[in-house]
């Protein structure tokens, strides 16, 4: 259960970490205005600046009201598993597609979700999950010639 | 019965089957040529051209795929490193030699398979129609004259290929590689509507680009980089005639990721000879005011080291060079 | 008048049965393109090239922008329906046109995106007939001072300090530049904020942030929250379409001044992007309604569509007439110009008359064309709200991900999805603004190259941006329409605390 409060946090760190990494990133370059003007790493520097004292007068903000946002819950338990019944899906999807590619991985991933997820009938889970590559691979190999990233099995098959 | 191991066997070169017959007949599916600028660009153009007679020759289609990004390094990494099988080629354009002097990356001429130049665009150049030079000799004259840095030129990104041209030129002259100051653009269009606005002296990019103003009345050509004027505009002298010894040719060229298949290899470079020297591939070319041209690998690598000391002694003097 | 003449014969031209089936075709493939979210029109126009070296120059130029209309329309649909913008110009769109659709006004919100994008178009192409001769002289007065100037004001008139919370106003604009900054930086030749990752010299792609915070974000928050698409009436009723259409006139002066936005930013050339961000920002500051944005305010939807739409046409005439292509797709164009061996510029007026008053007439035509087809198929789109979400929404997911690897075939693009879509659902629970993190993206580094280059014109002088009058009416315009909100915000504070004050001393 994930309170307002923490996630603000949560997120002033954020914020606080990715302006940290901008004005290192920033400070790799010159960071003044010389008589060309701004260097390279000039507006990145400012820019980074700016978020990490953003990130901190947040955090202020969020601790002086924390009553308030302590009791204002965001995340809720049922949300939650709401939330990781997709997301996780969605990670495997991008991680099995750089090994299987992106055709397959798509069949598998429509399988899985209507079925287990929307509990669907075979009949619709499977059509589904043919249809969907099958007029992709038309719609972007053939007729669009942007290629998809695709697996061993079109290897096998001798389409890649 | 046959045994275990025999089964395996068996399977096993069954499975493998599809992979060797489809080496013994390239190209037995589209070929892909990658791009590695945006399309409607002067590279995208000229690899149009060409895949257009490529693909009779191959009887296959020839997809032109762009990928853009890191003036270059994206495409050209993506070619490089592509798999040798001869289904993905690339036009590789100058930059390339450049991305390890200037610390883009760690890709050079030894990362490809080099194949042939396909076109060179000779830089040239322009200069606003009303401005303060009749033509090169006057030109020549009031670089001269101005001190150091308060001319400006512009064209393409700092480092890049015409801003090298205008190095070149300002060194021939005995000037120093940073005589007329640089203002980096996103290219040829945005610098020549710059120049037309009043925001800098000169544009030495490539000539071709220039047309639309120059039919306009706002621009005039008034001396191109190159070995032999352009038909485009005849009326503007070579720098060389002019008594400025300096020529620079931007080049697009047919690169493979290295390490074909020698069989394969044979077989592009024959098919590749034949789509350019084809009249509907030059006609188009030299319609644009490129000049198409078509040479052996061998001499191509030459050729691309020559011109990488050229390019790394101007970039070192202009104090560019990181890597 | 002569160009009235030269329209009409180009009206000849383009009139025929082939080059309307050329139309539909173009519009329908455009639309396709247009809704699928990694693909653009830029992609649609591409793909095309090939196919037009058999034809003639006309046919071929209306294919590619009919497909180029197509794909405008296309975008918005998705934007709508879903929240998911297809095309970058289609983001404005879901600012209102989305809370429309949850709200059961699915083909309201439509209708009155197509129309008003058809008016748009056609006030653009009017534009390009009457005034091409000034048009382009004025493009021509555009270096990279102005260029800036024109960023700023875009960026100002959008970006609003005085409501909302500024610190997470401030912080999302400030990660939008700093995403825009990854990568190759063009006025030095360096590599910026890339660590020595492979991955990050193409920078972060604008269309891949999209797709995660629109596309996936939203569906987080949809899911928890445990709302699912309210399905909204699947069957268009063509008595709704006919309602919207009749109720438009209402919004005459949006739609004019949405135009006007859109044909500045078209021929600067800002882009229709930057464009529909721009006019949905005046139109919240200048409307009566403007308080209403964001909830479904029609209103919301008709400013940043003619805007995007009358953009994307007016910037063909820079680009015709002087080669400059003022949007990604007209590169594209001005590439199949020179496949087709036109050149572009006055010459081509003169020449080819032919050829640019035949395009011109076809824009027409192609406009009403495509609002015609899109309308058509708003009741196929709309069923999809009808379809269980638990099946629609996977599909979504897929085509998602299948258009973050169209972007750049980068398994890093798939990755950066997935973050960022985590980062919209935890934007949006914690109210900093996802709007101003886009722009930034979208015209930061822009804006930052046409600085650095004006500064190295003007060796670090800051007077250059007030130098020509063109350029200094528009920073002042620009820096007026960021402070203007501070200042009254600031007064609006004082007011509320001063009668405190004065009841104190009576005690």
């Amino acid at each position: 259960m994930l309170t307002r409060f923490r996630l603000e946090l949560i997120a002033c760190g954020i914020v606080f970490i990715l302006g940290g990494i901008t004005v290192l990133g920033a400070m790799e370059h010159a960071i003044g205005w010389g008589d060309e003007g701004p260097a390279t790493g000039y507006f990145p520097f400012r820019l980074g600046i700016v978020l990490l004292v953003a990130s901190v007068l947040i955090a202020m903000q969020a601790l002086r009201n924390r009553a308030e946002m302590a009791g204002e819950v965001v995340l809720s338990h049922a949300g939650a598993r709401r939330i990781l019944g997709f997301f996780l899906p969605l990670v495997g999807y991008v991680a099995l597609a750089q090994v299987l590619g992106l055709y397959v991985t798509t069949g598998l991933y429509l399988l899985v979700v209507t079925r287990w997820i929307g509990r669907h009938r075979w009949r619709t889970c499977v059509s589904v999950a043919v249809a969907v590559p099958v007029v992709s691979w038309f719609l972007f190999e053939v007729w669009f010639t942007v290629p998809l990233l695709k697996g061993p099995v079109e290897q096998w098959l001798g389409l890649a | 019965m046959f045994t275990r191991r025999q089964m395996t066997l068996a399977t096993a070169a069954g499975l493998a089957m599809p992979a060797v017959v489809r080496a013994q007949t390239w190209p037995s599916r589209p070929v892909t040529m990658v791009v590695p600028w945006a399309a409607g660009g002067g590279a995208d153009t000229v690899t149009r051209i060409f895949a257009s007679g490529f693909e009779k020759e191959l009887g296959q289609p020839v997809n032109v795929v762009n990928r853009t990004g890191g003036n270059g390094v994206v495409g050209h990494a993506a070619i490089a490193t592509a798999r040798p099988d001869g289904y993905t080629l690339g036009t590789g354009t100058s930059e390339f030699v450049n991305f390890k002097p200037l610390g883009q990356s760690t890709i050079g001429p030894d990362s490809f398979d080099l194949l042939s130049r396909i076109a060179s665009i000779p830089a040239g150049v322009t200069v606003k129609a009303d401005g303060p030079w009749k033509d090169f000799a006057a030109f020549v004259a009031g670089v001269k004259a101005a001190p150091k840095g308060e001319l400006t030129g512009s064209g393409v990104s700092t480092g890049g290929s015409w801003h090298l041209a205008a190095a070149g030129m300002t060194r021939t002259l005995g000037l120093g590689v940073d005589h007329i100051r640089w203002v980096p653009s996103q290219g040829g269009a945005p610098a020549l509507q710059d120049m037309v606005a009043g925001g800098i002296s000169l544009f030495t990019g490539s000539p071709v680009e220039a047309k639309a103003l120059v039919d306009a009345g706002q621009v005039k050509v008034i001396g191109v980089m190159a070995n032999a004027r352009m038909d485009m505009y005849p009326d503007a002298p070579t720098l060389k005639e002019a008594g400025v010894d300096w020529v620079f040719e931007n080049w697009f060229s047919l690169v493979a990721p290295p390490r074909l298949p020698a069989a394969v290899r044979t077989r592009i470079l024959e098919a590749a000879g034949k789509a350019h020297q084809s009249a509907g591939v030059r006609d188009l070319m030299r319609a644009r005011g490129i000049v198409p041209i078509w040479e052996t690998p061998e001499s191509f690598k030459a050729f691309a080291a020559s011109y990488a000391q050229t390019a790394s002694s101007l970039l070192g003097e202009l104090g560019l060079v990181r890597g | 008048m002569s160009n009235l003449d030269s329209l009409l014969h180009g009206f000849t031209v383009a009139l025929t049965f082939h080059h309307v089936l050329l139309m539909v075709a173009g519009v329908l493939l455009g639309i396709l393109v247009g809704v699928l979210p990694g693909l653009g029109a830029p992609n649609g126009v591409t793909l095309l090239l090939p196919l037009t070296f058999s034809m003639d120059p006309v046919s071929a130029i209306i294919l590619l922008t009919s497909t180029y209309w197509g794909a405008l329309f296309g975008g918005s649909t998705t934007s709508i329906l879903f929240n998911i913008p297809g095309e970058p110009s289609s983001v404005a769109t879901t600012f209102d046109g989305y809370p429309m659709a949850r709200a059961g006004r699915a083909s309201e919100a439509l209708t009155f995106a197509f129309m008003s994008a058809g008016f748009g178009a056609l006030v653009g192409v009017v534009v390009i007939t009457l005034l091409s001769g000034f048009v382009t002289s004025f493009a021509l007065r555009f270096g990279p001072p102005e260029y800036f100037a024109v960023y700023l004001l875009a960026f100002c008139s959008f970006i609003a300090f005085g409501s909302g919370a500024p610190l997470k106003t401030l912080v999302s604009i400030c990660l939008g530049f700093a995403f825009g900054a990854i990568g190759m930086d063009s006025v030095s030749g360096e590599m910026r904020l890339t660590f020595g990752l492979d991955d990050l010299i193409r920078g972060i792609s604008f269309l891949v942030v999209v797709i995660g915070l629109f596309g996936i974000g939203e569906m987080l928050l949809t899911l928890e929250e445990g709302l699912e698409f309210r399905s909204v009436g699947g069957r268009l009723n063509p008595r709704e379409v006919l309602a919207a259409i009749g109720r438009l006139p209402r919004y005459w002066l949006a739609m004019l001044r949405g135009s006007c936005v859109g044909v500045w930013m078209g021929i600067t050339p800002g882009g229709p992007t930057a464009a529909s961000f721009m006019s949905y920002g005046i139109a919240k500051r200048m409307s009566r309604r403007g308080s209403r944005f964001g909830t479904g305010e029609p209103e919301g939807v008709i400013a940043p569509e003619t805007a995007d739409h009358s953009a994307g046409t007016a910037a063909m005439l820079p680009m015709l007439a002087l080669g400059i292509p003022g949007s990604a797709t007209a590169a594209v164009m001005l590439g199949g110009l020179m496949i087709w061996g036109l050149n572009p510029g006055p010459m081509l007026f003169i020449d080819r008359a032919d050829f640019v008053w035949g395009m011109i007439a076809s824009m027409y035509l192609g406009n009403v064309v495509g609002v015609i087809l899109v309308l058509a198929t708003v009741p196929l789109f709309a069923s999809m709200l009808s379809i269980p979400f638990t099946v629609i929404g996977p599909i979504i997911v897929t085509v998602c991900v299948v258009g973050a690897w169209t972007v750049a075939s980068a398994p890093f693009d798939l990755w950066l999805v997935v973050v960022f879509g985590i980062t919209g659902w935890g934007m949006k629970k914690l109210d900093y603004p996802i709007a101003p993190l886009i722009l930034a993206m979208v015209i930061g580094d822009k804006a930052e190259d046409a600085f650095r280059q004006s500064m190295i014109m003007s060796q670090g002088s800051l007077g250059v941006l007030w130098a020509s009058p063109l350029v200094a009416t528009l920073s002042t315009l620009a820096v007026a329409l960021l402070l203007v909100p501070v200042v009254s915000s600031f007064r609006a504070r004082r007011r509320r605390f001063r009668p405190m004050e004065e009841a104190a001393p009576s005690e």
